[in-house]
């Protein structure tokens, strides 16, 4: 029993992280339609950013705002000058997919020449650990999860109450229904990819400090398990990818319990794939086929 | 085709010679419409036959390949729809003319996205005066409203930036009669008493043509006829064929093309 509740600590920690890239994610396919396959790779380059900060005397911190920026901008420009154009020209849905594939392997090659292919990692203080009944948190561990949530209190005020959140719902709903509203269009979806740069980035450091380590394909791994937040929550649908992620990560350190190590994420892909035998459209996705961002 | 002397009042929008379609063969031909300030034009015709081809090129969903557009003597052909709106020519879709997934405060925010922001909660008012039924379903989402409801969003929404020309494509398709009755003799008939120009696309128009000034029936993507509504109305061979009502077609030269169907027109 406790350590039910000790790897529930784990799945709490995996679940904040898994929380941004999945939202991310969402965004990134609801209002321009691309299913990112590179998503992953941009939280390496991201993470490999920070750590370059952290060699240079900056502390872990305020480089992971750094690395967050730096996906943000990226983000924006990647949509901007690679992926737009591509869409225009009318290229497919799978089409667009190829693309960001392609995307994944430039970055990750780019990453493992500046940085080499063995692992590095952050400066970690460690500290005191704190216990939470029997679960115990790095302070390092307690700051992501507060990031975590920080995060998506900010998604949703973002997407309830600001002008330009209510235009990314709007344009995730309705594109051209948006446009003939005078919405530049183009211009919400370079900050809705900017906005998941900037989750994909913090996500990333998240992630190495997490697992103490930082490798040039340390997001292969982790899209699967964004993808499979971000299905379990339907797709595009942001407040989903919230749930979905949270189920995910507990399921992931849970099973980690009965099978050992690199297995662990059978069981929580079982589940997915049970629930959307039951559910096909995802938990949170209504009966009703509506694209956007509810 | 040539353009009768539509209206002698000054002409907010113009179409000329225009020629579109989806990169294949185009899909209308060197139509020319034209809607007077504070008047009511109505296309009409078959299924099929490009009148939501001729309106999205005139929003600026499509490209025309040739001929013009002008809103107030300005030339618009071939502009984003962003600035078209801008231009002052709202525009209510066929179908997919709300957001889902958005409640219907957020519709008509979305719809006054260019008015500056102390304007809106008054805009929204004027939308709620109009539509008084939207003022109780504000915090619902329009993803879970009737038909009729959700046409006053789509409507509502393009009323927010008090469009100078509005173009609705079948806006009463699903409609009851009686809403369909409310929406031309109390809205559309306001709004052109207001000044604002209409431009109105019915498959089935004799209703429509009852609050217009000006008809056309356009088949397979040319304009077969320009004329006065209320000639229209009076020409028993064109009431039978397009103007809706009948199901007695058989026989007509032109039944393949006029088969009524309500929906299914273009995807998007
Ligand atoms: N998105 C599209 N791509 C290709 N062809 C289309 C598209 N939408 C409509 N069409 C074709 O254009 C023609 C006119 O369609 P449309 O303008 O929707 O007619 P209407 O609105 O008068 O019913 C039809 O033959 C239709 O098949
Ligand atoms: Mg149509």
């Amino acid at each position: 029993m406790s350590q039910v509740i000790s790897s529930l600590g784990f799945g709490i920690v995996t679940a904040s992280i898994l929380l941004p890239a999945a939202v991310g994610f969402t965004l990134q396919f609801s209002t321009t339609n691309v299913l990112n396959i590179a998503f992953g790779a941009q939280m390496t380059f991201a993470a490999f950013i920070a750590y370059l900060c952290t060699q240079h005397g900056v502390p872990l911190w305020p480089a992971m705002v750094i690395a967050g920026v730096f996906g943000a901008l990226s983000s924006g420009l990647l949509n901007r000058l690679l992926l737009a154009p591509f869409q225009r020209r009318g290229t497919s849905f799978f089409g667009m997919i190829v693309v960001t594939i392609a995307l994944a392997l430039v970055i990750e090659y780019v990453v493992e020449i500046i940085w080499g292919p063995s692992s590095v990692s952050y400066p970690l203080q460690g500290g005191k650990a704190v216990h939470i009944g029997s679960m115990i948190f790095s302070q390092e561990q307690l700051i992501v999860i507060g990031v975590g949530v920080v995060i998506a209190l900010c998604t949703h005020a973002l997407l309830r109450y600001t002008r330009i959140g209510k235009a990314m719902r709007a344009v995730a709903a309705n594109p051209a229904l948006a446009k003939s509203s005078g919405i530049r269009a183009q211009r919400v979806t370079d900050f809705a990819w900017a906005a998941s740069g900037l989750m994909a980035g913090m996500a990333g450091v998240m992630l190495g400090i997490s697992v103490s380590s930082v490798s040039y394909t340390m997001g292969d791994t982790f899209l699967i398990e964004i993808i499979a937040a971000a299905v379990l929550g339907g797709v595009g649908q942001v407040y989903g990818a919230m749930v979905g992620a949270l189920v995910i990560g507990v399921l992931l350190e849970e099973s980690a319990i009965v099978l050992s190590g690199a297995y662990a994420p059978i069981a929580a892909f079982a589940v997915l794939i049970l629930v959307l035998m039951v559910r096909p459209t995802g938990l949170f996705a209504g009966t009703a086929k509506v694209k956007g961002i509810a | 085709m040539t353009i009768t002397s539509q209206q002698d009042t000054s002409t907010s929008l113009t179409c000329e010679h225009l020629v579109a379609g989806y990169g294949g063969p185009p899909v209308i031909r060197d139509v020319s419409v034209r809607v007077g300030v504070g008047k009511v034009a109505v296309v009409a015709g078959p299924n099929g036959a490009g009148k939501s081809t001729l309106v999205k090129a005139i929003v600026g969903h499509l490209s025309c390949s040739s001929g013009s557009v002008s809103l107030d003597g300005r030339a618009i052909g071939n502009h984003s729809p962003e600035n078209i709106a801008r231009y002052g020519l709202g525009y209510v879709p066929q179908h997919q003319d709300v957001f889902d997934t958005m409640t219907v405060a957020e519709n008509l925010e979305i719809g006054g996205y260019l008015l500056p922001r102390k304007q809106v909660p008054g805009r929204i008012d004027d939308v709620f005066s109009v539509f008084p039924k939207l003022a109780m379903l504000r915090h619902r989402p329009v993803g879970r409203l009737s038909g009729g409801e959700r046409k006053m969003v789509a409507v509502g929404r393009v009323l927010m930036l008090r469009p100078k020309v509005l173009v609705l494509d079948e806006p009463t398709a699903g409609l009851s009669v009686s809403l369909t009755v409310e929406l031309f003799e109390t809205h559309i008939a306001g709004l052109a008493r207001s000044g604002v120009g209409i431009l109105l696309v019915e498959q089935k128009a004799s209703e429509a043509l009852r609050i217009a000034d000006w008809g056309y029936i356009l088949v397979s993507g040319e304009v077969h006829v320009s004329e006065s509504a209320a000639d229209i109305l009076s020409r028993p061979d064109l009431g039978e064929v397009f103007l809706g009502g009948s199901t007695s077609l058989a026989g007509s030269s032109l039944l393949a093309e006029t088969e009524t169907d309500e929906d299914e027109g273009s995807a998007p």
